[in-house]
């Protein structure tokens, strides 16, 4: 069992990922937007964030880059979920530091593989 | 009216009397015409009338005929006609024809002159109504050309700028002053000489001057002296009759349109991007309901989940298709070229298609040599179209049936197959996708590419599809400078190939 942060303000989305990560056992915490996010990560380290991009407040770009920064070399692993699908989009959460990038709309399954692959990396 | 040569000529008989002689041309020749001026003569040498006749017969002398005396007017060897003088009875015609013959050269030389003057005058007339037509021609021509928003430049078969209209000063800040009637090379360094004009117009005008047979066309970006986008073509002007003008440039302000369907991309995006979201929690909750809870479902309720999650599908697959065409009409697709094998590119395809595959029953044999020779592409956009040709053939394949896949290299013309464009890039790979499907009647060959287009018959009805998928094919191929071509038999199958340069060849330094 993980404890994993999950920041995005579509409530349903939202929702729908804590529902998939706690049916496969995970202990999910949630922010509906980047300054709460950053505001608990830095609190609690969780064992994995997955981040929006476009919320209110910080940018989940923005949140992941002071997360790594703040965390340094035992930064928990970062996954971005977002909308914005271009190559361009990918290769910025890359360079913010992100882990994953994974492109909505996204099946549950294939969430849950990216997740537990990034824990157990 | 002058005064009239002085009665002493009537004293002095025949002696030549040159005041008056000269005075009778200046007076003769500062007339409309020598008619009026015969009567004021007739008075001076003292007779009822005088006139001028037509020539009759040829003579040399004086003629008298009753009342009638008459002198040829001779002008060199030619008789113009003749002066008539109705002489009052009593004169002495000795006299009277002696002074007639005195006057007979100025009037004849009158006669030549006002003619003459008469047939310049007209010729002057006429020459002055063709130069002002001819202006007013032009004029008109160049009111009509200053009036377009476009800029048009015209240099003749002598390398001279001969036409510069209003607007290419105003697109470039050149005085078009400066330009007219020099040398091309001087237009060439103007524009070189402004930092706000590119290299490729320079270079474009360099390249075209002296070429009277191609026509180009092509587009600039301007950053002074006002931000713009001139869209330009080029070419050779004939007249009707076939004589060549010169070649023309002209340029047009394409900013606004630019902005237009930059506008209009953003806003596919953005539209995009905002039916994700919504998507995201149909597709998310309809696979979590599949995922999670099928044990608790029954038979009726799970097939209703599966018909959400199908569309969500679709309809996910239509928004990255519109997406996709959007980038590519505005130049917006990102490919990155490199080095890969068509073989992996094939297999990556095939595993994201195997479960519709299986569900349909079909089998898939992929004939690729792993010697193939890498090839140059974008291998994400490349899996793209290799999994859009699949998806077709599964698709249009509509009972169990064979989908091979095959590959080969073609070093020349000759080792294409014959349905295939000779227009290609060598060395390229040839990747060929067959399928025993419903195949393509040649009534809907020509529009299989077009956006949107699909087939319409009884076998391919209830099969989904955005009808974008051939067209991003096509696109894509096209941009990694390849060819698709395909051939087809109608109830028997079709096979759809494409060509794709290899990392080897020379035209890597275009890419």
């Amino acid at each position: 069992m993980s404890h994993i942060l999950v920041a995005e303000d579509e409530p349903h989305i939202l929702l729908l990922i804590q529902r998939k990560l706690e049916t496969a056992g995970h202990l999910v915490a949630t922010a509906t937007n980047g300054d709460e996010a950053l505001a608990m990560a830095l609190r609690d380290r969780p064992d994995l964030l997955l981040l929006d991009i476009l919320m209110p407040g910080r940018e989940g770009l923005e949140v992941c880059k002071a997360i790594k920064t703040a965390y340094g070399a035992s930064a928990p692993p970062v996954i971005i979920i977002s909308a914005l699908g271009q190559q361009l989009d990918v290769e910025a959460g890359v360079s913010a530091g992100a882990d994953d990038y994974i492109i909505k709309p996204f099946s549950p399954r294939a969430l849950l593989e990216r997740v537990e692959a990034a824990l157990y990396r | 009216m002058d005064a009239l040569p002085p009665r002493s000529l009537s004293e002095t008989g025949t002696e030549l009397d040159l005041r008056a002689f000269y005075r009778l041309i200046a007076l003769a020749t500062q007339l409309d015409a020598v008619d009026p001026a015969l009567p004021a003569l007739a008075g001076h040498l003292d007779v009822a009338s005088l006139a001028i006749m037509a020539p009759g017969e040829r003579r040399e002398h004086a003629a008298e005929d009753g009342s009638h005396l008459s002198v040829p007017l001779m002008f060199h060897d030619r008789q113009l006609g003749e002066l008539r003088a109705t002489v009052r009875p009593g004169t002495d015609t000795a006299i009277l024809a002696a002074r007639l013959k005195f006057f007979s050269p100025a009037i004849a030389l009158h006669l030549v002159m006002s003619t003459r003057f008469e047939e310049r005058a007209t010729e002057s007339a006429q020459r002055g109504q063709l130069a002002r037509d001819l202006h007013d021609e032009r004029d008109r021509l160049e009111a009509v050309l200053d009036a377009t928003n476009d800029a048009i430049l015209l240099v003749d078969t002598q390398d001279t700028l001969t036409m510069a209209t209003p607007q290419f000063e105003s697109f470039t800040g050149i005085s078009r002053y400066d330009i007219l009637g020099m040398p091309v090379e001087h237009l060439v360094q103007r524009i070189g000489e402004r930092p706000g004009l590119p290299a490729a117009m320079t270079n474009m005008i360099s390249a075209l001057a002296g070429n009277f047979t191609e026509s180009l066309g092509g587009e600039f970006e301007l950053t002074e002296p006002q931000r713009r986008i001139l869209v330009w073509y080029s070419l050779p002007v004939y007249v009707r009759s076939g004589v060549l003008l010169g070649r023309i440039f002209a340029f047009r302000d394409a900013t606004r349109e630019r902005e237009l369907d930059r506008m209009k991309t953003d806003f596919i995006s953005l539209v995009s991007h905002e039916l994700r979201t919504p998507l995201t929690s149909v597709k998310g909750f309809s696979d979590l309901l599949l995922e999670n809870g099928a044990d608790r479902l029954d038979d009726e309720i799970r097939e209703y989940v599966d018909i959400i999650a199908f569309n969500a599908d679709r309809l996910i697959t239509l928004i990255n298709d519109i997406l996709d065409i959007t980038r590519i009409d505005s130049d917006r697709i990102e490919l990155k070229p490199e080095g890969c094998m068509i073989a992996e590119i094939i297999d990556q395809a095939a595993a994201i298609l195997h479960i519709q595959l299986d569900q349909r029953g079909h089998t898939l044999t992929i004939d690729v040599p792993r010697t193939l020779p890498p090839i140059w592409a974008d291998p994400a956009r490349l899996v793209q179209v290799m999994t859009n040709l699949l998806a077709n053939a599964i698709k249009y394949t509509i009972h169990s049936g064979e989908i091979a896949v095959s590959a080969f290299v073609a070093n020349s013309a000759d080792d294409l197959p014959a349905t295939a464009p000779h227009a290609q890039i060598f060395p390229c790979v040839i990747v060929s996708v067959h399928d025993t499907g419903i195949g393509i009647a040649p009534d809907d060959a020509e529009k299989l590419f077009q956006r949107f287009y699909r087939i319409e018959t009884s076998e391919s009805r209830g099969i989904g599809g955005t009808g974008l998928g051939l067209a991003i094919v096509k696109s894509l191929v096209e941009l990694q400078g390849g060819r698709v071509w395909f051939e087809s038999t109608p109830m028997q199958g079709s096979t759809f190939s494409f060509s794709v340069p290899t990392a080897s060849g020379s035209h890597l330094a275009s890419y």
